[in-house]
């Protein structure tokens, strides 16, 4: 070879070499920054993207004319790379309609984030930074209730609104602190919320428009969760612990009223949206049931299947998305499961109380997966579902008209 | 003297009349008057609403087992037969009145009859112990040895005879501690109670008698509290994520960063918070003591050099200084720069 052939060969290997240093370098620096390059899409700060999304456009340019090498987004996809405090599936309310986006809130920052339920586009609508968000009440309206700690460990509430022209949160309202349970009305209109007294607790409710609160429950008792999914009213039960008598009663919003709507050992509960239908567990030291009671006809019977209240999701048709264990951890539930101690892996269901049929909907164990799922959205046209991976808090995003 | 006899006979008519109207009465519902008694058990002996009960009945005057049984329910024959001692049915809703009517009739005897009146009445035993759990925590706070435990009776009841929910002030709570009357926890109004929890390995059980003050409705309900041991369950907690309480450490945990918080939560102390001074917290290291500064002696953060593989054996011994019955040890062996075994 001459000498001026090998140089021109080493001068073309090193313009190779040096390109695919460059191509690897970009590939690692979007990897691990997480900078999907798409001008107004993403994090402004590059700290978080769409996992499936962003990595692959930047690749190759992100052009739209380049879709021979931009992959299906998947059936079901990782939607977060860090825990989340709480989610939604939220149709778009426009006269064209539209299809669904998830919305949700970081646990390390409180930032909120959007993304297209089957695009690979992601936007944060607030940048107001709110560490270590512990849940998040994210409705479907512009607003969102934070509950976090204080430096002094109590349970702060923060009731903020999303402004639509800026990307931070305005009207921030901070409720009584050490708020034992919170649950947001139907109409998104009102907020139910019990603090701990001297002799015990107290709920009152707050209209969000006028600011008045009323007082609408007393109890010599604190440890209570509530469910305010139904224009029925509010569903209040005691804390669970297996083998523990509870009781689940219905108050209402208006009057005052309790009614109580089951009672068991180790109960949780949940209505449906319309409030016809009661969904409960009991649990003793020996059995774990999962049942259904029609509140207009009160028949009831065992649902064909058994899992957590937690992993359970109504629609606006009154059928229940649920998330079922097909391995568990053998200990006490639901209270162990609660500690951490337990986990499960799931698959999704869909259950129809009207014909009392179960569809299957997604097996979620494949390619040797896990999920463990604890809290679990859809939206109302069951287009998209999201769910939460209980051990690491991050969030996952199932086409359910892939799997319909 | 015609004074007299008119008083006479007015007596004399009265007395007649006072046996006759209630024969005429039974006649309206064709029984003949009660001659001997029933044996009449009721089970349960206060029905809820909704709820299944069952009636037995017996008699030491005629032989029950070869007499013909008819079982009324508010009026209408629900069962007849030889020997038939046991009916069962359902109570109706709350503020229900279910009337049972049973009628024997054995050879040679006149029929017997009773009346058994169910009114339905629910109340519900709840309670909770004075004990620490985590904030967000979704379950139940436990009792553990000797910490306070407050009991509520949530009565649902309905007067049948007026539709009304009686006021709880107007309700009369009977407290039961092992089957003995607590008579000064008990009264009107006395909806709640305070009580210590048992002794370890121990039980203590406690019913509840609510009743309408003129006895219309009643109900009854008991529970039975045990003790828990309390327990200590490790999390990891990041500077800005915070605590992730939805996985509980166990052994063998791998650290996969430089610096990592580990936070112990003790599990049903009689405590407020896990900071409280009277949880003595105990570290230990390899069974080496460490001392941990701050104001949370409930978080251990670990720090290793670049590069650093090893493990450690994490010890931690827990101790309620009010109360000794509160004591616990658990142990979680960490493994530094590496990912499994």
């Amino acid at each position: 070879m001459k000498k001026r052939t090998r140089q021109i060969l080493i001068i073309t290997l090193g313009i190779v070499a040096i390109a695919v240093i460059t191509v690897s370098g970009l590939f690692l620096y979007s990897l691990f920054t997480g900078d999907n390059g798409t001008p107004g899409q993403g994090d402004p700060t590059g700290a978080r993207t769409d996992p499936f999304g962003g990595i692959i456009d930047t690749l190759f340019g992100g052009d739209p004319g380049d879709e021979e090498f931009v992959p299906p987004i998947p059936v079901l996809r990782q939607l977060t790379f860090e825990p989340t405090a709480g989610a939604r599936v939220i149709t778009p309310f426009t006269e064209e309609g539209g299809l669904p986006f998830v919305r949700y809130v970081a646990r390390s920052d409180g930032n909120i984030y959007e993304i297209e339920a089957f695009e690979r586009d992601q936007r944060r609508v607030s940048n107001t930074t709110i560490p270590s968000v512990y849940e998040a009440l994210v409705p479907e309206s512009n607003w969102m209730l934070y509950r976090f700690l204080s430096e002094t460990d109590s349970i702060e509430t923060l009731d903020a609104t999303i402004a639509t022209s800026t990307a931070e949160l305005e009207d921030t309202i901070f409720y009584p602190e050490n708020i034992l349970s919170i649950s947001v009305a139907p109409e998104e209109d009102r907020v139910f919320f019990l603090v701990a007294g001297n002799e015990g607790s107290s709920g009152y409710i707050l209209d969000r428009e006028s600011g008045e609160q009323e007082l609408v429950f007393e109890s010599e008792l604190t440890e209570w969760r509530s469910e305010w999914n139904s224009p029925l009213g509010i569903l209040l039960f005691n804390k669970p612990a297996e083998g523990i008598p509870g009781s689940a009663f219905l108050l209402s919003p208006n009057t005052g009223d309790l009614e109580e709507l089951v009672s068991g050992n180790g109960l949780t509960a949940s209505m449906s949206l319309s409030g016809r239908y009661l969904l409960y567990t009991i649990a003793s030291t020996d059995s774990f049931s999962l049942t259904i009671r029609d509140l207009e006809t009160r028949a009831e019977s065992l649902m064909p299947f058994t899992t957590l209240i937690e992993k359970c999701t109504w629609t606006e048709f009154d059928s229940l998305y649920c998330a079922i264990p097909v391995d568990a951890e053998g200990g006490s539930y639901p209270d162990g499961w609660y500690r951490g101690d337990l986990r499960t892996s799931d698959v999704l269901v869909l259950y129809l109380p009207e014909s009392d049929t179960e569809l299957f909907v997604y097996d979620l164990t494949t390619d040797g997966n896990t999920f463990d799922v604890d809290q679990i959205y859809v939206d109302p046209d069951e287009l998209y579902l999201v769910f939460r991976n209980k051990v690491d808090q991050v969030l996952w995003g199932l086409s359910l008209i892939d799997v319909l | 003297m015609d004074k007299n006899i008119h008083k006479l006979l007015l007596g004399f008519t009265s007395i007649i009349l006072f046996f006759c109207i209630p024969a005429f009465a039974l006649a309206q519902v064709g029984f003949e008057p009660i001659e001997e008694p029933l044996y009449v058990r009721v089970f349960p002996e206060f029905p809820r609403a909704n709820e299944d009960f069952s009636i037995t009945i017996d008699s030491f005057s005629v032989d029950i087992d070869s007499a013909e049984i008819a079982w009324f329910e508010n009026g209408i024959l629900k069962e007849e037969g030889v020997g038939n001692v046991r009916y069962t049915g359902k109570t109706g809703a709350l503020g229900s009145r279910t009337v049972v009517q049973i009628a024997v009739t054995a050879r040679g005897t006149p029929q017997l009859q009773e009346e058994v009146v169910i009114v339905p009445g629910n109340v519900s035993l709840l309670w909770e112990a004075q004990t620490y759990t985590p904030p967000f925590y979704l379950g139940k706070a436990l009792p553990s040895s000797q910490s306070e435990i407050k009991v509520v009776a949530k009565p649902s009841l309905v007067n049948p005879q007026t539709g009304a929910v009686p006021r709880d002030s107007d309700l009369i709570y009977t407290w039961y501690e092992n089957d003995r009357v607590l008579g000064a926890h008990s009264g009107y109004g006395k909806n709640t109670i305070t009580a210590l929890a048992p002794l370890p390995g121990g039980r203590y059980s406690l019913g509840v008698k609510v009743t309408t003050a003129s006895e219309a409705v009643s109900a009854y309900a008991e529970t039975t509290i045990l003790d828990y041991t309390p327990l200590v369950r490790f999390y990891e907690e990041d500077p800005l994520i915070g605590k992730m309480g939805g996985k509980a450490l166990k052994s063998p945990y791998f650290v996969q960063t430089s610096e990592q918080t580990i936070v112990a939560e003790p599990f049903f102390f009689s405590v407020a918070r896990p900071e409280n001074e009277t949880l003595s917290y105990s570290w230990f290291i390899n069974d080496e003591p460490l001392v941990i500064s701050g104001g949370r002696p409930h978080a251990l953060t670990l720090a290793v050099g670049p590069d650093v593989t090893g493990e450690a054996d994490v010890n931690l011994r827990i101790q309620n200084l009010g109360n000794i019955f509160q004591t616990l040890q658990d142990r979680i062996t960490v493994y530094f720069g590496a990912s499994s075994l």
